[in-house]
């Protein structure tokens, strides 16, 4: 028995803080609660950017089997397999360059 | 599915989906709110593709293809996702992160609002796999 394959596996995934954080830490009047209600912030921040990662990796693997039955007491089964796992790459942002 | 076109050659496919959708309450990564609405939801599709197909070469001889896919999908949006900020007056630009409150802070004394600063993120996993087998019985 042979057996080739080839396992191409594609993720693709955006992460990101970027809907902001308003901070009212009553520098202003006093309390937070006081800036809140007057509206008042006081710090804040928002992330901003494309983080959409296309990533990838292709790996192949070929397997042979035997089996031999010398008697028919005795069989043997013995196999040999090659595995090859790909560099991981990026597709649009941060492109990867295979080095290996 | 089967198709079996003659004896020496028999196709067999399936596919298969499934979906879910969770809610985290109480700020997921505890960076979120944990007052009621500012849960984290994940709707959730995966689907499975599977092909065989089975060609007899001869009286010891067999050979089978196969194909697989799978995909994996799981968004982490923010309850609520419906609400636009600029409907208070806060512009915090466009698209889906335009569609849910910003983390709103009262020193630390109170609650913050708003879901977790992970949310929104979406991901896609996608595996193919192609296998061939080949088998000879000796004579």
């Amino acid at each position: 028995m042979a057996s080739i394959s080839i396992a191409p596996a594609f993720s693709n995934f955006s992460t990101n803080t970027s809907r902001g954080k308003l901070e009212f830490d009553g520098s202003t009047l006093g309390t937070p609660l006081q800036d809140f209600l007057a509206g008042d912030v006081d710090g804040g921040f928002q992330y901003a950017g494309n983080t959409v990662r296309h990533t990838h990796e292709n790996s192949y693997g070929l397997y042979v089997q035997d089996s031999f039955r010398a008697t028919t007491h005795l069989t043997f089964n013995y196999g040999l397999r090659y595995d090859f796992f790909g560099v991981i790459g990026e597709r649009t942002i941060c492109e990867q360059h295979n080095e290996s | 599915m089967t198709r079996t076109f003659n004896p020496n050659n028999i196709l067999t496919g399936r596919y298969f989906f499934g979906d879910s959708v969770q809610s985290f309450p109480l700020a997921l990564t505890a960076s979120g709110g944990q007052l009621p609405g500012f849960n984290t939801f994940t709707p959730t599709r995966v689907q499975l593709v599977a092909l065989s197909y089975v060609h007899t070469v001869g009286a010891n001889k067999v050979n089978e293809l196969r194909y697989g896919w799978n995909r994996f999908a799981e968004g982490f949006l923010s309850a609520g996702s419906n609400f636009s900020p600029s409907s208070i007056g806060l512009n915090t630009g466009s698209g889906i992160v335009a569609k849910a409150l910003p983390i709103i802070t009262l020193g630390s004394s109170f609650a913050q609002l708003g879901a977790s600063s992970s949310d929104p993120r979406h991901r896609f996993d996608t595996n193919n796999q192609l296998i061939d087998n080949f088998f000879v019985e000796a004579q």
